[in-house]
């Protein structure tokens, strides 16, 4: 009997700090044999080692027995739990949104490297462990209080009107990085066509272009950013989405005049092919940068339209 | 899905969560080991298990509100608890709290009169 309880004991022990190990044991040991002792007694016989195994089942489980005396009963408690709620969901959509793009590009230029992008399993788990740790810390050495406190009535987003979701602005922050991260060379993209041994590099046209086609993609991280911690600066996020997108189409409709876009080359196509497939290409990239500039100028309508919804709606009375 | 019982007990607990400390302090105004602590709580209508009540007795001697020494009894070391002088100065503070409370909870949970009776 004594070899159960001491085996139980230790398995307790074992989870305990060390200072308290020996004082914790020693009382639970008191306990322990107290209400054995009195079970023995109204049941006038030693017990058998299964009526033993299942007291000590009833005494709990040594881990969560151990647990109750540990000063950390939980990593995220309930006062900072919606903050790593929400900072998880944010990075979820963010990476789901990066990763979309990489495998919507992966299928039409090709197969990215993989050495450039990591696995999104691997992505999502640093990312989940580094939130849970900063969280954990915050909520042992932290102020979740003071965090809670932390917040203005004044900037929160209007109860009416079509403003942008959180959703869609962190999205689009997704998409932007990619493309940010492609631009300034972080990754890359297979530009061989497999087969035909054809290879598409971007014309001169972009080098020309490189530094403002960079503010601009900073300007709209920055102008979705601003839209996300400010949602209540409506003028001013509506205005400087605008802006973004009247840029956007300024830089694309200047890009387009050069005609030619990317420089086509293969070992194995003829002079004659290779000329065809040249054209074929410029008369594509020519026809999508139109689509882009279209696509620019009707974001920037939108825009205008939530702005005269906001004003419709604010005007309007209240509904009962 | 959590069926009435399951929530009813939640509740339950939630409830007998804060009283359970008043009870072990009011309890330890006379000295007590873990055992005997259980036992006059259970008597006395308010069971308590060890795995909650000994972390408890730890966190209340660490906040000042017990002392506690270690004595041999019935061939046994034994840990005694009592209250401290801190402890019951706590504890009539909380005492007020509690009636002030219940008589508060009582005055809500009267039945209302109904219109039939005119009153």
């Amino acid at each position: 009997m004594s070899d159960l309880i001491d085996r139980y004991l230790a398995a307790i022990a074992r989870e305990l700090p060390a200072a308290q190990r020996a004082d914790i044991i020693a009382e639970l040991r008191d306990e322990l044999m107290s209400r054995l002792e009195a079970e023995e007694d109204r049941l006038g016989r030693p017990m058998t080692t299964t009526e033993l195994e299942s007291a000590l089942r009833d005494f709990g489980n040594p881990l969560v027995v151990a647990g109750r005396f540990r000063r950390t009963q939980h990593l995220i408690g309930p006062k900072i739990f919606p903050f790593w709620w929400q900072a998880i969901k944010v990075t979820l959509t963010v990476t789901a949104a990066v990763y979309v793009v990489l495998i919507v590009l992966a299928i039409l230029v090709g197969r990215h490297g993989g050495a450039d992008v990591p696995s999104p399993v691997l992505v999502i788990g640093f990312a989940f462990g580094l939130i849970t740790l900063l969280f954990a810390l915050a909520e042992r050495f932290g102020n979740p209080e003071r965090l809670a406190r932390r917040w203005r009535p004044r900037r929160l987003p209007p109860a009416r009107g079509r403003t942008k979701s959180r959703f869609e602005i962190l999205v689009e922050m997704g998409m932007t990085s990619v493309a940010l991260a492609w631009w300034t060379g972080l990754i890359h993209f297979q530009n061989v066509m497999p087969g035909t041994g054809l290879r598409v590099d971007l014309a001169p046209v972009w080098a020309v272009w490189f530094w403002p086609i960079l503010t601009y993609m900073v300007f709209e991280l920055a102008v979705n950013g601003h839209a996300l911690l400010r949602p209540a600066q409506v003028w001013l996020n509506g205005g400087l989405a605008i802006g973004r997108n009247l840029t956007g189409a300024a830089i694309v409709f200047h890009v387009r005049k050069a005609g030619h876009y990317v420089e086509v080359s293969s070992p194995r196509l003829s002079p004659e092919a290779l000329e065809t497939m040249q054209a074929n290409f410029d008369r594509g990239f020519h026809f999508g940068i139109g689509v882009a500039i279209a696509v620019f100028v009707a974001l920037a309508v939108v825009e205008v339209w939530r702005l005269g919804q906001f004003v419709r709606l604010r005007t309007a009375p209240s509904p009962a | 899905m959590p069926n009435d019982t399951d929530i009813f007990e939640t509740l339950r607990l939630e409830l007998r969560r804060g009283s359970l400390i008043l009870a072990v302090l009011g309890q330890l105004r006379a000295e007590h080991y873990g055992y005997t602590l259980r036992k006059a709580l259970a008597d006395a209508g308010v069971e308590i298990d060890e795995g909650a009540l000994y972390p408890m007795l730890r966190r209340l001697e660490a906040q000042g509100l017990l002392a506690s020494e270690w004595r041999e009894e019935e061939r046994r070391n034994k840990r005694f608890y009592r209250l401290s002088d801190e402890g019951r100065v706590v504890l009539d503070r909380l005492v007020g709290e509690w009636t002030g409370l219940n008589a508060a909870v009582d005055a809500i949970l009267k039945p209302i009169p109904s219109k039939e009776s005119g009153t």
